[in-house]
């Protein structure tokens, strides 16, 4: 694996793209979440934010119709707006919560796998201990003291992901830091960064982009049972998890409430592990089982 | 093997320091003060000081933490409740096999549907036999679980009225959370199953017994599945630990009263000490499934059990 990822990048990722359009579920995967990721960037061009709060009495708790998709809720909201303005929430969470996680694990992976001693040891048990505790129950905590809104919510599902981003980085490096390519590199007088980010960095690339859509469909799902939970984006703001919290009150008058925002997470999620699984099959086809 | 076991358990110690030290300072930026919380908002002031004097609020943070640690250990005291004022433990104490039994049966429920569907994936790979279950777990594993419980409380309550929705009165109250809980886990069990699996089967050793005439189903069952259980048994343990806390969602739609329950209102409402005391169990538990998930893997695997008593 090492080797084949020193090779010209450039063909590198042609290879992959090549292999990743025969896997029918990856491209599946690829063409949902793409699906997703342009209606939340477009939600406020296509329908405008006030409809996904405008109350409508008259009309509350209707089942699905040519003029409100999805129904609408318990106080006459149309539920497919709600939707779409939702997935700018849990889509950007998901996201944001992933590539912080990913940037503070680097950071410390990177520096204790390749300076090692004292630090990485200090660094490793502080992140055994935050793997003791529970990963809900610690977002629950920072949520509660910091406060229920986007940021905080954001935080508190990134923390508890740091220390498994930090250990694959970690193991990577460590795996070559003694190889005679990177002794090399020292000689050529290449600085300590400049060898992590060029000769180091590129080996794990491959791991990181596969454990990067897994955690990025993880931490949906999280962030939704937070506000479910209502610790986390509250009603009336859209976001998946608070309104299935809403439908809870109305699951016998009006099951579709809970059903939609629920196929909203599912296909979300399954489209990003079917990516994961696809892009981990293309980038190394050894491992494909 | 004793001494291993002996400094296994020695490193437990401080992880529960830490976890204690990071839970109860992100517990202290947390707004008000216990006394007002009590006695309510609108209370005399007078008294809520006095109250607040008398359970040590008063007192630098660091004290408070060094003085709870203390009574911890050394006198297995968790500190006062705020909302009930009783002592924490007593509140917490008949929780925990509420939330054991979800996590136990849970886990159960997960490896006796995943583990033999995912032989039988393996061993008949790109069969119907392979790929519907295949199919089916990656639609399950996207499923959240509070989710799928929220749908089977609809149909097999509300519509059907087979199961109770809510509370423990008896063994059917813990189907539904069991299963909406361990169906997305079955799936995770599926998939290593089968993978390890697969990697087994194409072992020489695999193919010495098959040489050597044994049965197919010896073959697979005693000889390939006793090896491919061993990451599969990783899987299996951290996801009990995680579990045991993580049922919180589920135990909150059900109404059920285990420490996930207790720990979503003690949250709520700001009781400190009911959150810590529950974190503590947690991670007690969590730390001691790990290590028993290790001796099992020793007791498993004899090259495992020849290096840890060294």
């Amino acid at each position: 694996m090492k080797d084949n990822f020193q090779v010209k990048r450039h063909g590198k990722f042609k290879e992959v793209w090549r292999r990743l359009k025969k896997s029918k579920t990856a491209m599946f995967g690829l063409v949902v979440l793409s699906i997703f990721i342009l209606a939340a960037i477009f939600a406020e061009l296509l329908i405008p934010y006030s409809v996904a709060l405008k109350q409508n009495i008259p009309i509350r708790l209707q089942g699905p119709s040519a003029e409100h998709w999805f129904g609408t809720d318990g106080y006459g909201r149309d539920l497919f707006v709600r939707i779409l303005h939702g997935s700018r929430r849990s889509l950007s969470i998901g996201l944001i919560a992933t590539a912080s996680s990913l940037f503070v694990g680097l950071i410390f992976g990177a520096a204790v796998g390749y300076y090692g001693g004292a630090f990485d040891n200090v660094v490793m048990r502080i992140m055994d201990t935050l793997s003791a505790i529970p990963a809900t129950l610690m977002a629950l905590a920072i949520v509660a003291a910091l406060g229920s809104n986007m940021v905080n919510l954001i935080i508190a599902i990134s923390i508890a992901r740091i220390p498994a981003f930090v250990r694959i980085i970690r193991a990577a490096i460590l795996g070559v830091v003694d190889l005679e390519y990177i002794e090399a590199a020292h000689a050529g007088g290449a600085g300590d960064f400049r060898i992590i980010m060029t000769h180091i960095l590129p080996n794990i690339v491959g791991t990181l982009i596969v454990q990067t859509t897994m955690t990025t469909a993880q931490l949906i799902m999280r962030a939704a049972s937070l506000s479910f939970l209502g610790l986390g984006i509250l009603p009336p703001e859209p976001e998946w998890g608070a309104l299935l919290s809403e439908a809870r009150e109305f699951m016998r008058p009006a099951p579709h409430l809970m059903v939609f925002p629920g196929l909203a997470i599912v296909l979300s999620t399954l489209s990003l592990n079917l990516l994961g699984d696809g892009l981990r099959d293309a980038l190394d086809p050894r491992l494909k089982s | 093997m004793y001494k291993y076991i002996f400094k296994r358990l020695l490193m437990i110690i401080p992880i529960l320091l830490g976890v204690s030290l990071i839970i109860f300072f992100i517990l202290q930026l947390t707004p008000g003060d216990p006394a007002s919380l009590i006695l309510g908002a609108g209370s005399d002031q007078a008294a809520i000081d006095q109250l607040n004097e008398e359970l040590g609020y008063n007192r630098p943070v660091f004290v408070r933490y060094f003085s709870y640690v203390y009574n911890v250990i050394f006198k297995l005291d968790f500190g006062i409740s705020y909302r009930t004022r009783l002592p924490v433990y007593d509140n917490i104490r008949g929780r925990i096999p509420v939330s054991v039994m979800v996590a136990f049966g849970t886990i159960v429920f997960a490896c006796l549907l995943g583990i033999p569907v995912g032989v039988l994936s393996a061993v008949k790979q790109y069969t119907a036999l392979d790929t519907v279950p295949t199919v089916i777990s990656l639609f399950l594993a996207a499923l959240p679980g509070f989710w799928l419980g929220m749908m089977m409380m609809y149909f097999f309550s509300l519509k059907l009225g087979w199961l109770p929705s809510n509370g423990v009165g008896s063994w059917l109250h813990y189907i539904l959370p069991i299963v909406s809980l361990g169906l997305p886990y079955a799936a995770q069990e599926l998939r290593f199953t089968r993978s390890s699996m697969l990697e087994t089967i194409r072992q020489d050793y695999v193919r010495t017994a098959r040489a050597k005439g044994a049965s197919e189903r010896t073959v697979i069952w005693r000889h390939a599945l006793k090896n491919a259980l061993l990451p599969v048994i990783t899987v299996t343990g951290g996801n009990f630990g995680v579990l045991l806390g993580g049922a919180v969602v589920t135990e909150s739609l059900f109404n059920i009263p285990g420490l996930g329950s207790l720990i979503i209102t003690s949250i709520k409402i700001k009781d400190v000490p009911t959150v810590m005391g529950c974190t503590m169990i947690l991670a007690v538990m969590f730390s001691l499934i790990l290590l028993g998930v290790d001796l099992l893997y020793a007791a498993v695997d004899p090259r495992i059990k020849a290096k840890y008593s060294k």
